[in-house]
């Protein structure tokens, strides 16, 4: 998928593989968002699962990486770090010199083709296209606004797959239509891509 | 000694009459379980006690030391087991350090025993002395590490039941249905899986018809987020495997089409898979047969099911949930035992 924007947006410079031997080359990572800067450049990190990695090495090295916005989806966990959101998003505004409101937060994952922005400190909201809706494991019902349930998301961009993902995550919906994420059930397996970063970053070691 | 064993009779028989109303109350506050049920747990757990059974479980075991009885919140009258033993084996004192999760059952089994002058009382601090400890394996080892050079340690770990049934029809259906339903499956003597030997289809729909039955009368309990994340996945998990999923508001059963061991997130989510005959079914069991806790079986004579390695409990199906007194609950050797 993201090989298909590289090729749409900067068909001159293929997107580039920067794991090898199941290890991340971060030092590549990081020169390559250095060339991205120009004027003409687009770099999107897809995700914390990228542009964690490049804060917390540059926390020790590296100067600061200019943008205009950053992007924090919750906090990375894994064997390889533990990184708070607070903490990450600190990093984020340091790194990326930007003003710590300019860091946002955004809930999505892979299963799903859309997803949910921060509009205010800790609360979310769907584009119309898609719905995240706190419910009940015992009867799949929606819960009441302020009640803390499963998130469910509908979301009608996944035309070629499960419209429907329920989740493990707890949430709560607000008055306003926004929602919160709580984190994961107790007991739930961990799950997303800041897993699989975290074995590409083991094997980096 | 038999002094004790009187003791212990006089406080089952208080908490049977002057306490079994608030009995069956903080069973069901601490399980969810509905009235009839926690009626059942409590005349059921309290039945099993005699002064021949008790009498029979006399020994040296813990004579003259003081032991702390470290508890896991499971099954709501676990308590009452786990604090008699070393009571009728010779401790000079019993501690007991309750789950944080569950700790008013205990708190009322001591004081009925303590009321009777048996040398037992609460203490959550820290476990001092020798050590008998129920809950995870990690927790033992934890625990295990913690304690004084020369602290005799006996830990309860990690335990799971299966189901390995011969033939099928209504009669095996409404018992295993019983096993699944008892305490939602939080014991370590609930079954996880059932392996059927005969027409596995027929006993999943013959167990789903069953527990529609019996939540009539006991209904399930309500899961937390936790568990009903954990059974939600399952289910989904189960279906994409290729199970055949029949779902109740009560409850799930799966059906497989080829023999693999599945586990199960508890609150009578419960998969049934065939396998070609009883040999298969010990294969299957083989590689988890040191954590096999219990297993019901309608097949009680024919032992070619037993996996090598497996010491715990054999019972007819429908009394996988009912363990005679004759020593713990899960009648495996010690997950660990220190010094050895």
């Amino acid at each position: 998928m993201l090989a298909r924007f590289a090729e749409r947006w900067d068909p001159e410079h293929p997107a580039p593989f920067f794991v090898r031997g199941g290890a991340l080359d971060l030092a590549a990572v990081i020169d390559s968002v250095r060339d991205a800067q120009g004027p003409s450049r687009c770099w999107a990190p897809p995700s914390r699962s990228c542009t964690s990695p490049i804060c917390l090495d540059a926390r020790t090295a590296a100067p600061p990486l200019r943008a205009q916005r950053g992007h924090a989806d919750g906090r990375l966990q894994g064997r390889a770090r533990e990184v708070s959101e607070g903490e990450l998003r600190a990093l984020l505004s340091r790194v990326l010199e930007v003003d710590r409101a300019q860091v946002v937060g955004e809930y999505g994952m892979t299963e799903l083709s859309s997803q949910a922005w921060e509009v205010a400190p800790g609360r979310f909201r769907a584009p119309p296209w898609m719905r995240v809706t706190p419910i009940d494991p015992n009867t799949l019902a929606r819960k009441e606004i302020g009640e803390v349930g499963l998130l469910r998301c509908h979301d009608l961009l996944n035309l070629g797959s499960s419209a429907a993902v329920l989740t493990s995550d707890l949430g709560v919906l607000h008055g306003d239509g926004t929602f919160s994420v709580l984190g994961r059930a107790a007991g739930a397996t961990p799950r997303g891509c800041a897993r699989a970063m975290d074995h590409l970053l083991l094997g980096a070691r | 000694m038999s002094a004790r064993v009187d003791a212990v009779m006089r406080a089952v028989s208080a908490l049977r009459a002057r306490d079994g109303g608030a009995l069956r109350d903080a069973v069901r506050a601490a399980s969810g379980c509905s009235e009839d049920a926690a009626r059942w747990c409590v005349e059921s757990v309290l039945a099993r006690y005699s002064p021949a059974a008790l009498d029979a479980l006399r020994d040296a075991r813990w004579e003259g030391r003081a032991v702390t009885v470290v508890l896991a919140a499971t099954v709501p009258l676990a308590a009452l087991r786990a604090v008699v033993l070393p009571l009728v084996q010779g401790a000079t004192e019993v501690r007991v350090r309750p789950s944080r999760r569950q700790r008013e059952i205990p708190e009322r089994v001591i004081e009925a025993l303590a009321a009777q002058g048996l040398p037992v009382h609460l203490d959550p601090g820290e476990p001092r002395g020798d050590v008998i400890a129920y809950g995870r394996d990690e927790t033992l080892e934890a625990l295990a590490g913690r304690l004084a050079p020369g602290a005799r340690f006996e830990g309860h770990g990690h335990g799971f039941g299966a189901a390995v049934v011969r033939g099928g029809g209504a009669g095996v259906a409404a018992a295993l249905a019983r096993d699944v339903a008892a305490y939602e499956q939080q014991g370590c003597l609930s079954p996880q899986v059932v392996l059927c030997a005969g027409d596995a289809r027929e006993l999943a729909a013959a167990l789903h018809a069953a527990l529609s039955e019996l939540a009539a009368r006991w209904p399930r309990a309500t899961m937390d987020l936790g568990v009903g994340a954990a059974a939600l996945q399952w289910t989904g998990a189960q279906a994409a495997l290729g199970a055949v999923v029949l779902r109740a508001p009560s409850h799930v059963v799966t059906v497989w089409d080829r023999p693999a061991l599945q586990a199960s997130p508890g609150a009578r989510h419960i998969a049934v898979v065939p396998v070609r005959d009883l040999n298969e079914a010990g294969a299957l069991l083989a590689p988890e047969a040191r954590h096999l806790s219990c297993v019901g079986t309608d097949a009680l004579e024919d032992p070619r099911w037993r996996p090598e390695g497996f010491a715990g409990r054999v019972c007819a199906l429908g009394e996988m949930q009912d363990p005679p007194l004759d020593g713990p609950e899960d009648r495996r050797p010690p997950t660990r035992v220190t010094p050895r």
